[in-house]
């Protein structure tokens, strides 16, 4: 998980500065080195929002992955990649819909008895999280 | 069609309230380089591109900035969500706020509504992949323009993030124009309109 942390990098939380490399950083890097801290998370202990992050972290590899093979098809290191993403953030999403409630439209968890799409926050409201920073 | 998940592509969780950053930060929910622009342009042009390649990727990129919409909106919505009629005042929010309360409108920072006369869709993928490169760059200056007015990390993590994907997405399309450019004839370039001219491939 910690690999996916060179695709935060440009836009890490904490270092304000514009950073003059982007441009080099923002390429997809098929060889994601493990460095840095978790980005635009909470830090408290609050499991639903640690999957979501994850979820989040898979699911942009898989959008910035995308972009990349719709102009570099024959790309295997890629698709190799996209598919290990896929993966992921399969598990990910299904923890998530069996313990915290739905993130997809087209998945109803048999762990809820009820309707449970539209129940809870939603992603645009300000989370209120049981940890007491927020 | 479009499926919803119940999450923002980028986290934002922004604890403070500032209406004088959510008046500049609108611009990209609904002004001349906004958001709501850029998806509608690239999911407006798709239609004409005969090349499949490329008219998935505006389709990909187009979906994208749907999202990149709702994260301009959420911005917005947790910048104001708790504003005081004190705030409002004092922040020049009202003149916002007498017409549309707390409620996030596709507008530029300067009043002006949306409009889609602020893009085009030519029918020539030429044309238009050159309009969409000139948009990635110009919302990207958008994006620079209000990182030097902005400094609650809370919002600058996030205004970083969408910065960073329009220089991806020039990237992209500068690569999808090279494909294109790549099966027509190399001495003429410019001078027709690949989607209803006939092939000039060379």
């Amino acid at each position: 998980m910690n690999n996916m942390n060179d695709y935060y990098q440009p836009y890490r939380r904490g270092s304000q500065s514009m950073n003059p490399s982007m441009n080099q950083s923002v390429n997809p890097s098929m060889n994601p080195s493990m460095n840095g801290s978790m980005s635009g998370s909470c830090s408290c202990s609050n499991s639903a929002d640690k999957l979501m992050d994850m979820i989040d972290r898979y699911s942009f590899a898989m959008d910035d992955t995308r972009l990349f093979l719709d102009t570099h098809p024959d790309c295997m290191e890629a698709l190799a990649f996209f598919r290990k993403m896929q993966k992921l953030r399969e598990d990910a999403i299904h923890e998530y819909e069996d313990h915290y409630g739905p993130v997809t439209a087209y998945r109803c968890s048999d762990a809820s008895d009820s309707w449970m799409w539209n129940a809870g926050d939603l992603p645009w409201q300000i989370k209120r999280c049981s940890c007491k920073e927020v | 069609m479009w499926q919803y998940e119940k999450r923002t592509q980028y986290p934002i969780k922004i604890k403070k309230n500032d209406a004088k950053a959510a008046q500049i930060i609108i611009s990209q929910y609904g002004g001349p380089d906004g958001e709501i622009g850029a998806s509608l342009r690239y999911l407006s042009q798709k239609f004409t591109f005969k090349d499949p390649r490329i008219s998935g990727l505006l389709n990909d990129i187009g979906t994208e900035e749907l999202a990149h919409l709702e994260m301009v909106g959420t911005i917005v919505h947790q910048l104001t969500c708790n504003l005081t009629p004190e705030e409002i005042k004092a922040s020049g929010f009202d003149k916002y706020y007498v017409d549309h309360t707390l409620g996030v409108w596709p507008q530029a920072a300067g009043g002006v509504p949306f409009t889609a006369t602020e893009f085009q869709s030519k029918g020539d993928p030429i044309t238009d992949l050159f309009e969409d490169m000139a948009a990635e760059q110009k919302a990207r200056t958008t994006y620079d323009n209000i990182l030097r007015m902005i400094s609650d990390p809370d919002i600058v993590d996030p205004i970083r993030f969408l910065r960073a994907r329009e220089i991806v997405h020039f990237q992209r399309f500068g690569e999808a124009l090279r494909m294109l450019q790549d099966n027509l004839n190399f001495k003429n370039f410019y001078a027709f309109n690949p989607s209803i001219d006939p092939p000039m491939r060379k």
